[in-house]
């Protein structure tokens, strides 16, 4: 069958109707001396059918109509009168009705099955861009976005997308135009309770202007809604398509929800499988100070007397440096359950570099014989926004770090100075240096320890935890000998004090 | 002999705060809570008062501006890693000092003979504050290094004088914007660090490592007393 152009607008199809008995009317007048009436009638016929084809039933039968009057009135004799005078003429009059009538008809059946052809066609592409836009999004939050949008677009009417939140209480929509407010709550929870489309078309709730289609009958996921304006009743075919919408979001929606729930539970895996390397890191670092404080204390209390008073007193030394020990990785411990939590606010004041540099080097040398450190800050630094107890913090573990690693003469340099960005702190020592081979970069890591020594892991990886909050970087490197730690901070710069 | 109480609600911390204070030659007293704290000043009062921040039944804050409306005796805070703002909290409501645990003993006994000492200087400070090589004239308002004269603006003199008032005592941030610059400026910190930046420079031989003006980090800032 060849395809059909479309229906012309209705008013113009009976302008047409018209049109076309009164040109068949004027052609016969100019055959009329060379053709019989049958001749003529066969032109009228032309005409209907010609109306058949074109232009739909109604107009197609006024035409066959007006054909068949005109026929009669003009050519038929008596002519110029309706009487019809023998069988003959009947019969091509009945002939000519019938017949423009059922071609109207079929012409008629024809198109309607080509138009829900097509639509069905056009419904099928919609959904597959769907399906497409839908399988681009990450998040059930971004498809209902990228879903509303597309609806309004392709349905040219205020969409929404309602999602069921978590917990499975609340909802939350997104609605296309987002300046659009007049989305309804209520009608989707209906919705979502009894597992059916509600509003115009629908069996239920038909006074609302709108409609409304949970994703699926079972299983309370979300739900779409479409705002009707007016008089606008969608027809049983559309709300089919809308329905087959509605289920499409449903289903992308819910496989996204069970990927995110798979990946939240391999990532709470993972944490878990970190959270054990970390209690086990800790339990050793823990056991071997406090190993050393429980036998030393027994030895004071069970040999007292036998010691010599310089024995007694570095062994009292030693139980207090060990606890000190204890006492910064207690605090790095702190910080590192503080820092790990997702949305950790620091308190952020406005420091100076100097002074917190001055107050850990103050803390190290009551440790640490002082010739062993040495400070070297450039005057006039800019300050910094930070808190500065973790920046100190951050300095101890550093300077403990290089301590460690120095051997019997600890030689620790800090060094502060401006940078590019802002203000730098370096801590160089003259010790055994890095692992060979490894990424550098790579002792930041949790829990990665250059060459198993106790404490060293957990503290370095507070440093990166801390400098990168600051909005900062960290990075160690080879020396010879030894190695360098550099941490860099953005300066910002207040405003200006009050002189005075 | 100097009468103190320990307000602290674990015993190994108050036994051997006790027991390094009497070896001192003080003579310490132990309240277990805020309740029996009361309770005991109001038998016998006390030279100067240790308070954990945190007790059982109280919250340190809330007994010392509670103490302060009627006491007028030093009080030392003892705090935890974790009560960095309860601390401050305390010293802004009239603690005078306070100690970090684990603290040791020297630190301990330091800072209770200072407010010791503090607490029993008359109330019109000498006129002259000697600290190392450093001179004040609290009349003159003049500060000496090795007797060289130092030239201090009005506000780096405003706050000099104001840690001078009570050398070794800690002052917050708070405490020393509001004196000096007002208590409309009590936020404005930046002020505060560069005015010290400043003091430092013209006053201390090694400004990152200052000999006289102690920063307290996160606190505030205290003046060397010797």
């Amino acid at each position: 069958m060849a395809r059909m152009s479309r229906s012309p607008h209705p008013l113009l199809a009976y302008v047409a109707a018209v049109c076309a008995p009164v040109l068949a009317t004027l052609a016969c007048f100019a055959l009329d001396r060379f053709m019989s009436v049958a001749g003529l009638s066969m032109v009228y016929l032309v005409a209907s059918v010609a109306c058949a084809l074109a232009l739909g039933r109604m107009p197609a039968v006024l035409a066959s109509v007006l054909c068949v009057s005109a026929l009669n009135y003009f050519f038929i004799p008596p002519r110029y009168t309706f009487e019809v005078n023998g069988a003959e003429y009947g019969w091509i009059l009945a002939v000519l009705l019938a017949l423009s009538i059922s071609l109207g008809n079929l012409v008629h059946t024809l198109r309607e099955r080509q138009t829900r052809a097509e639509r069905g066609e056009a419904r099928a592409a919609q959904l597959h861009e769907l399906s497409e836009i839908l399988a681009g999004c990450e998040g059930v939050e971004e498809m209902a976005r990228q879903a509303a949008g597309w609806m309004c677009a392709a349905l040219g009417k205020p969409s929404a997308v309602f999602l069921v939140t978590a917990d499975g209480h609340g909802l939350q929509h997104w609605g296309a135009p987002e300046s659009e407010q007049g989305f309804h709550e209520a009608s989707v929870r209906w919705a979502l309770e009894y597992g059916r489309p509600l509003g115009r078309g629908c069996d239920d709730w038909r006074d609302l202007p709108l409609w409304c289609a949970p994703f699926a009958r079972h299983g309370a996921q979300g739900a779409v809604q479409v705002l009707l304006a007016g008089r606008d009743v969608p027809d049983a075919d559309a709300l089919q398509h809308w329905l087959a919408l509605a289920r499409q979001i449903g289903l992308w929606t819910e496989r996204e929800r069970a990927a995110s729930a798979a990946r939240v539970a391999q990532e709470s895996a993972r944490a878990e499988a970190a959270r054990n390397t970390l209690l086990a890191s800790l339990s050793h670092d823990l056991r071997t100070p406090l190993a050393g404080i429980v036998g030393t204390a027994s030895t004071l209390r069970a040999q007292s007397e036998s010691l010599a008073p310089t024995q007694r007193e570095r062994l009292l030394q030693n139980i207090e440096n060990e606890a000190r020990d204890l006492t910064l990785m207690a605090d790095n411990i702190l910080q590192m359950a503080r820092l790990s939590q997702p949305h950790t606010q620091l308190h952020l004041e406005w420091e100076s570099v100097e002074e917190i540099l001055g107050a850990a080097a103050a803390r190290m040398r009551r440790r640490w014989d002082a010739s062993r450190l040495q400070l070297r800050v450039t005057p006039g630094l800019p300050p910094i926004k930070g808190e500065a107890a973790l920046l100190a913090q951050v300095i101890a573990n550093l300077v403990d770090n290089a301590v460690r690693h120095s051997g019997q003469t600890p030689h620790v340099i800090v060094t502060a100075g401006r940078s590019r960005e802002g203000v730098f702190i370096a801590v160089r020592d003259h010790g055994r240096g890095l692992p060979q081979g490894d990424d550098v970069d790579a002792i930041f890591d949790r829990y990665a320890k250059a060459g198993r020594t106790a404490g060293a892991g957990l503290g370095l990886a507070i440093c990166k935890l801390v400098v990168q909050a600051h909005g900062g970087r960290i990075a160690a490197r080879r020396c010879d000998p030894g190695s360098e730690f550099r941490i860099d901070l953005p300066a910002a710069l207040p405003e200006k004090a009050e002189h005075g | 002999m100097a009468e103190i109480l320990i307000v602290e609600d674990d015993s190994s911390i108050s036994q051997f705060v006790c027991a390094s204070l009497s070896a001192a030659g003080m003579r310490p007293r132990a309240a277990r809570d805020a309740a029996q704290a009361q309770q005991e000043l109001g038998a016998a009062g006390c030279d100067l008062l240790i308070v954990d921040l945190g007790l059982p039944d109280m919250d340190g804050v809330a007994l010392i501006g509670l103490l302060r409306a009627h006491w007028s005796m030093p009080i030392l805070v003892l705090s935890a890693r974790t009560q960095e703002a309860q601390k401050i909290a305390a010293l802004d409501a009239g603690a005078d000092d306070y100690l970090t645990k684990p603290f040791g003993v020297g630190e301990l006994l330091a800072r209770v003979r200072a407010m010791l000492r503090r607490a029993g200087t008359p109330q019109r400070p000498s006129p002259m504050l000697r600290i190392g090589d450093l001179v004040y004239d609290r009349e003159a308002r003049q500060v000496t290094v090795r007797g060289r004269a130092v030239h201090l603006s009005p506000l780096e003199l405003g706050l000099f004088d104001c840690l001078a008032a009570t050398p070794g005592k800690v002052l917050t941030h708070r405490q020393l914007l509001a004196k000096v610059w007002g208590s409309e400026h009590v936020d404005q910190l930046h002020y505060l660090r560069i005015y010290m930046g400043h003091l430092r420079a013209k006053l201390e031989d090694n400004p990152a490592e200052p000999r006289y003006l102690l920063t307290e980090l996160g606190v505030g800032y205290r003046l060397a007393d010797e």
